[in-house]
């Protein structure tokens, strides 16, 4: 289509977002500022249910469901990033020329591998720091999760990996513990006599945290290896 | 008036401009980026217009849906960008027709 006849089009849609926008905006500022009954009722439940930190609450105890199939929805894209690379095919070597090649970096300095021995220890602890204060300060799984796989994306730069690697039983494993802890404790609990996901108050402390630490691994090892399949040149060519 | 209308203001903002960007560009990169311009607006609105609590501190119902929501965006750009490569692989263009 020439530039010309794009133009109305390209109006049409700036006016439109620019209202919405406005309108966004509008709702933003004439917003009457009220105490929400919300918040103080999740603070009250937090505290009486052991958890200190009210985020932690709810996305673990009272809206557990929303993350349950959060991480689902992690492990679901990473097997559609498999299906649309190929990577399967791939590694039971059904096409060898699909393995592809990983670019490596040229680190004749040794400059990133002297970073990562500064790096590793420190975002190791960061990372299990954050998880661990989940229950009573901002932090959890999620965050922790990220910091391990920027750990793990900078040691596949430094050590590229056979991106058949990122497909072992391990990898899968680790990338699938989180959903399936997650949902283990949740089939607990009702085997328990209680409603799926409803934690008993005295085992909350130790439920959080087995689901945090799974799903903090599960959510590191799935974005690394988006990472790894990303920098994985030529492997859908077919 | 709290001095934190700012953020949902900016919020407002970019989902504007990342809905532009997704309606108008060809290009899926510019589609994906645009994509996340809105998503990070929408969650700068939420936690912009959440409720302050009794106490001043921050409500924890939308943080823990923000949370949420970043996760899911991760995921979907991740497909995403592995759909558009997988195109750009096909096709030879990451690029949706113009004159469909």
């Amino acid at each position: 289509m020439p530039e010309s006849r794009r133009r109305p089009a390209r109006a049409l849609s700036a006016i439109g977002c620019a209202t919405l926008g406005a309108s966004l905006g509008w709702m933003a500022l004439s917003r009457s500022a009220r105490e929400s009954d919300l918040a103080r009722s999740v603070s009250e439940a937090s505290t009486a249910r052991g958890l200190e930190h009210e985020v932690t609450a709810v996305l673990l105890d009272f809206r557990g469901y929303d993350t349950l199939l959060e991480t689902a929805v992690l492990l679901a894209a990473l097997t559609g990033v498999w299906a649309v690379h190929g990577t399967l095919e791939a590694s039971r070597g059904e096409s060898p020329r699909a393995r592809g090649t990983r670019e490596t970096i040229d680190d004749p300095s040794g400059l990133v591998d002297g970073l990562l021995r500064v790096l590793a220890p420190i975002l190791l602890v960061a990372s299990a720091y954050l998880g661990w204060a989940g229950s009573h300060a901002p932090g959890g799984a999620f965050q922790a999760g990220t910091v391990l796989a920027s750990l793990l994306i900078l040691l596949t730069l430094a050590h590229p990996i056979d991106p058949g690697a990122a497909l072992s039983r391990g990898a899968r494993a680790l990338s699938s513990a989180g959903l399936w802890v997650f949902i283990s404790v949740a089939l607990g609990t009702g085997l328990g006599g209680r409603a799926f996901l409803d934690y008993p108050t005295a085992w909350m402390k130790p439920l959080v945290w087995l689901i945090e630490s799974a799903v903090a691994i599960s959510v590191a090892t799935i974005l690394a290896i988006f990472f790894v399949e990303a920098s994985r040149s030529g492997g859908e060519r077919s | 008036m709290s001095g934190l209308e700012i953020y949902a203001l900016t919020g407002a903002a970019l989902v504007a401009i990342g809905l532009h960007a997704i309606a108008v560009r060809p290009s899926l990169l510019v589609k994906i980026i645009g994509f996340n311009v809105m998503s990070t607006g929408v969650f700068l609105l939420l936690v912009g217009l959440a409720p302050r609590a009794a106490d001043g501190g921050p409500d924890p119902v939308p943080q823990a849906m923000v949370l949420t929501g970043i996760v899911v965006a991760v995921s979907v750009t991740a497909f995403a960008l592995a759909l558009t490569r997988r195109l750009a692989r096909t096709t030879g263009c990451a690029r949706l027709p113009e004159d469909a």
